[in-house]
């Protein structure tokens, strides 16, 4: 079975809290 | 106050402490229940904790319709790592537009799907109009598909 990466968990952030804080 | 709960979220949140990030989403949700924000924290935290049933059910509870109502990348990637790939795809499908990790995202659903000549020819395109820390590993599941086209 070839080697096949996730790479969308990369894309799972937090959003900016700047304006919150 | 609203502002010092989000200051100690974003601390957790900035040190990826995602157990007292969690706690601290509560605290903000607690005095301010309609706060986006910290909803979207709420589900990265239980995403990276891997607790991806939670995360789809919170998603999925109607009463969090409008906290939940932009965040599709999210929702799709817990059907996906749910290995519900059919619903992510529609999840995919129905958000107003296609950002890049929604793209990334379609890629591996339709791998998953073993829809392999629509997942190369998305590859393709994402290759072509990226640049990221992550086009080795893309280059990786291009041959992945590539071999299963074969
Ligand atoms: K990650």
């Amino acid at each position: 079975k070839p080697l096949f990466f996730d790479l969308a968990c990369n894309f799972v952030e937090f959003p900016n809290l700047d304006d919150k804080t | 106050n609203l502002v010092q709960a989000y200051i100690e979220l974003n601390k957790y949140c900035q040190s990826g402490d995602y157990d007292r990030a969690l706690k601290a989403t509560g605290k903000v949700l607690q005095i301010a229940p309609n706060e986006q924000k910290a909803f979207h924290c709420k589900i990265v935290c239980l995403i990276q904790l891997h607790n991806f049933k939670e995360a789809l059910a919170v998603l999925s509870n109607p009463r969090n319709a409008a906290l939940a109502s932009e965040l599709h990348f999210e929702k799709a990637y817990t059907q996906y790592r749910l290995n519900c790939p059919k619903e992510a795809l529609q999840t995919v499908d129905n958000a107003p537009e296609l950002t890049p990790a929604l793209k990334e995202l379609r890629a591996q659903i339709l791998y998953r799907l073993e829809q392999y000549q629509d997942c190369y020819n998305l590859y393709r395109d994402i290759v072509k109009n990226t640049t990221d820390d992550y086009e080795d590993e893309r280059k990786t599941n291009m041959s992945a598909v590539v071999a299963n086209l074969a």
